[in-house]
């Protein structure tokens, strides 16, 4: 019984083996190494949408806002795919707990910029209420969350790696879709309640308390 | 856009944004009866094994026939021949080719950890090979990625005494990620018709591992694995041998130990992409006094590509070797006790652009040599028009096959022993002579074949109200079952035909609420020598309400509404089922829920004549960390 379990099972390593080379050898031999092609239109429309839930989904202080019809600002730093969607969504959209959503584009400095530039441009950024930050290095990026050091900010990014370098949420791309990463520790320091709706979808990076 | 920013945030999480020219994107395209319930639907269904969680499934019947037994089926077929669905759980296939049924006690992950599960009703043939004849259930995981940090849930209420599950995700490099999981149950006994208690308490012990590593974007590599121990209680009636018509009852205990590894490498460029995967199954299972040890070893490799600018081409080789070892007891025997099946097969499928972003076509076959029937084909066709963003119609014929399985070539079950004078007349004399009343298998059964022609149609009416439709019209032959009179040779000269629909209605009623409905029909008609069992075991008529509702952005609450048509063969009325649900989101790490199932009822039967479902309440609390 043991021997011919055995020998059926030589036999059956080598057809497998077969079997394995075989389709190996056709697939590598096939294989591009094409990039994947995204289609920049729907991923643009896809990040406007996540951003306007993110502004749904969170309560920032009462002292964020200078009177009860403040609206909430929504200032986009950097190259950004989602600038034109986004602006004209906003303009359309219907308030959110009863504020106004209003977008602004920061106006980065060049290369070559002193600190003192930069500065002003952080200063001028802290009133915002959602900072999306886009196509900069993640040392920038850096750079401006810590320039802003607001604690009253919703920091979004969608730069590589933004939630694990400190900021509260970064866009990803899983496969062919795009998810969101949550920075646990950087959201509770903050003081913009997000909502458990919004983290329990997001992918956490970042230890909790 | 107007539709995307309609959307609720879970749902933007689905929508892929790589173009691949030719080939579906997404579930609105795609051009069968799929249905994809995801781990949130799960969630909110409070149901807490897979059984119970394919009834919210539209056209799927899920009936209860035992503490941990449930016929499962789909477009008929939903009785003792419901040995016509595959079921997946990450690539693995686990319905146990002994007699092509799937044992759900065991087929059990961390719900929690639930990515999706894809039911295409209807034949899955090209993709998924034999056996897939009415359906196929494929059961996906989240990958470790999106499992991270600390999870552990407790609970228990009147019919599941206890359970409790808890998961530790982590990274091993930014590249890679693992989860590693245990989850244990107890369950009640179910209740006999009549009154009693149907000694089937059982218990489960479950544990496994997952390890991602992405070597670059595009390309990822999995290793994963889980090993279980379930325990049960059991009784049940054997003939005694030599006697006239007598009986002894049996009263024990059962168990079904497994373990198994799958090993998955994978490379997606939206053009192209290709994948291999392989595993090894361990199962082995000891009820009603028989006991069954299975060894699985697969391994299916696949590879797709644009060919030109108008076809995408994917092909696939696979091969799975089982071998079993059955050990009899006085009820059912096989001979021989051990036997070792393998299939080698391929697929080829191109889809075909016919007209850019609006007609497509798919054609492509399934190939395969197996140790019972030898070589058998598959193909299938379809063809689907998208003329905009608002509709997809679609329409296919597949030719698929099952194969006969072990019980219905190698068993002889015995129902009982009897003396022919004194069955004739109980009152006269004896003739001393005491023969078998058996049931053999047949070993020059032909594969079964079906020809099925299914039509389809999703319409999204406003941006929060999408209709799906699917009509099916199948022809089957050679089916094998058991003959009219029960006794002697499984015969394969049965024929029948089913027809029927399902219809299912997504509506985001309200922003916080959303509605899912679906209704299905089915009629079977069986012809030819066999017993026509079936008809009366597919209920024609089944309607499923789910509604999830937010109260707050913190307090939820869902609800399920089921109503299955009857089930003659199991003496089951025609019965609704209530599950009402609240689930209350305490802080971000904590969550606590109460459920109600089966509330209308204190009880009924389901897919057994023996036993009946009944109501159960549970609480449960959830804490991340």
């Amino acid at each position: 019984m043991i021997l011919s379990s055995i020998c059926r099972r030589a036999a059956i390593r080598r057809s497998i083996l077969g079997a394995v080379a075989l389709s190996l050898m056709l697939m590598l031999a096939a294989v591009d190494s094409g990039a994947q092609t995204i289609d920049a239109d729907k991923a643009a429309k896809l990040k406007a949408a996540y951003l306007l839930n993110f502004v749904k989904y969170a309560e920032w202080p009462d002292d964020a806002f200078a009177s009860p019809d403040s609206p909430i600002i929504l200032t986009l730093a950097g190259q950004c795919d989602v600038t034109n969607v986004l602006a004209s969504v906003v303009s359309q959209s219907e308030p959110v707990g009863g504020r106004t959503v209003k977008l602004q584009a920061a106006a980065l400095p060049g290369s070559g910029a002193s600190e003192e530039q930069w500065q002003s441009v952080y200063e001028s950024m802290r009133n915002t209420h959602l900072l999306y930050v886009c196509g900069l290095t993640g040392d920038r990026a850096h750079a401006i969350l810590e320039g802003i050091g607001a604690d009253d900010v919703l920091t979004v990014g969608d730069i590589p790696m933004f939630a694990s370098n400190g900021g509260m949420i970064g866009f990803v791309l899983r496969g062919n879709r795009i998810v969101f990463e949550a920075n646990l520790e950087a959201i509770h320091q903050s003081r913009v309640e997000v909502s458990a709706k919004v983290l329990q979808l997001a992918q956490i990076v970042g230890k909790g308390p | 856009m107007q539709e995307l920013l309609e959307l609720p945030l879970e749902r933007l999480m689905d929508i892929p944004v790589t173009t691949v020219a030719g080939v579906q994107q997404g579930w609105f395209q795609a051009p069968a009866a799929l249905h994809v319930v995801t781990g949130e639907d799960l969630r909110r269904s409070g149901h807490r094994t897979l059984a119970d969680a394919l009834r919210v499934v539209p056209g799927v019947f899920v009936g209860s026939s035992g503490a941990h037994s449930w016929v499962v089926g789909m477009r008929g077929f939903s009785g003792s021949l419901a040995n016509k669905t595959l079921v997946l759980i990450d690539g693995r296939a686990v319905y146990d080719p002994l007699f092509g049924g799937t044992f759900w006690d065991v087929q059990d992950i961390l719900l929690e950890d639930l990515e999706r599960i894809e039911v295409i009703r209807g034949p899955g043939a090209t993709l998924w090979g034999a056996n897939a004849v009415n359906g196929v259930i494929n059961v996906i995981t989240r990958r470790a990625s999106e499992t991270q940090g600390g999870y552990v849930k407790a609970g228990g209420g009147n019919e599941q005494h206890g359970f409790t599950s808890l998961r530790y995700g982590g990274k091993a490099s930014d590249n890679s990620h693992y989860r590693v999981w245990g989850k244990y149950l107890q369950n009640d006994h179910s209740e006999r018709t009549g009154g009693g208690d149907a000694h089937d308490e059982w218990g489960l012990g479950h544990g496994g591992f997952r390890y991602d590593h992405d070597l670059d974007d595009q390309t990822h590599v999995t290793v994963q694995g889980d090993s279980y121990d379930l325990r049960f209680d059991e009784q049940a009636r054997f003939p005694v041998p030599g006697v006239h018509d007598t009986f002894t009852r049996y009263r024990g205990h059962g168990w079904a130990r497994g373990t198994n590894v799958i090993m998955r490498a994978a490379r997606e460029t939206g053009d192209s992409g290709w994948s291999i995967q392989t595993y090894y199954d361990f199962t082995d299972r000891q009820q009603s006094r028989a006991e069954i040890e299975r060894h699985t070893a697969d391994i299916d490799a696949r590879h797709h590509f644009r060919l030109g600018s108008r076809n995408d081409v994917m092909w696939g080789v696979a091969y799975r070797y089982s071998d079993d070892d059955v050990r009899d007891s006085p009820s059912i025997d096989f001979q021989p006790a051990a036997r070792s099946f393998k299939t080698l097969s391929g697929f080829v499928q191109d889809t075909i652009t016919l007209m850019p972003e609006r007609v497509f076509a798919m054609i492509g076959t399934k190939l395969e040599r197996n140790s019972f029937t030898g070589f058998e084909v598959q193909p299938s066709g379809r063809l689907w028009w998208t003329p905009n963003d608002h509709h997809t119609l679609w329409a296919s014929i597949s030719r698929p096959v099952r194969v006969p399985t072990r019980i219905e070539r190698d068993a002889t079950f015995t129902f009982g022993f009897i003396d022919p004078a004194l069955a004739a007349d109980p009152e006269g004399p004896p003739s001393g002579v005491i023969v078998p009343l058996q049931l053999t298998g047949n070993p020059d059964l032909k594969s079964e074949k079906l020809l099925a022609y299914e039509l389809g149609h999703r319409v999204r009416l406003t941006p929060s109200l999408t209709l799906d439709t699917a009509l099916f019209y199948n022809d089957y032959w050679d089916i094998i079952f058991v003959p009219k009179g029960t006794l002697g040779e499984f015969t394969d000269e049965g024929t029948a035909e089913t027809f029927g629909g399902e219809l299912s209605v997504q509506w985001r009623a309200l922003d916080r609420w959303v509605l899912d409905t679906s209704y299905s029909y089915v009629q079977v008609q069986i012809h030819g020598p066999i017993l026509p069992q079936d008809q009366s075991e597919a209920p024609h008529h089944q309607i499923k309400v789910l509604s999830a509702f937010d109260v707050t952005d913190d307090i939820e609450l869902n609800t399920g509404i089921y109503f299955v048509d009857q089930r003659p063969a199991s003496g089951a009325d025609a019965y609704v089922r209530l599950d009402q649900g609240m689930t209350w989101r305490a802080t971000e790490s904590i969550e606590l829920s109460l459920w109600g199932q089966n509330l209308l009822d204190d009880r009924h039967r389901e897919a057994s004549a023996n036993v009946q479902a009944e109501r159960a309440v549970y609480v449960a609390a959830t804490f991340k960390f």
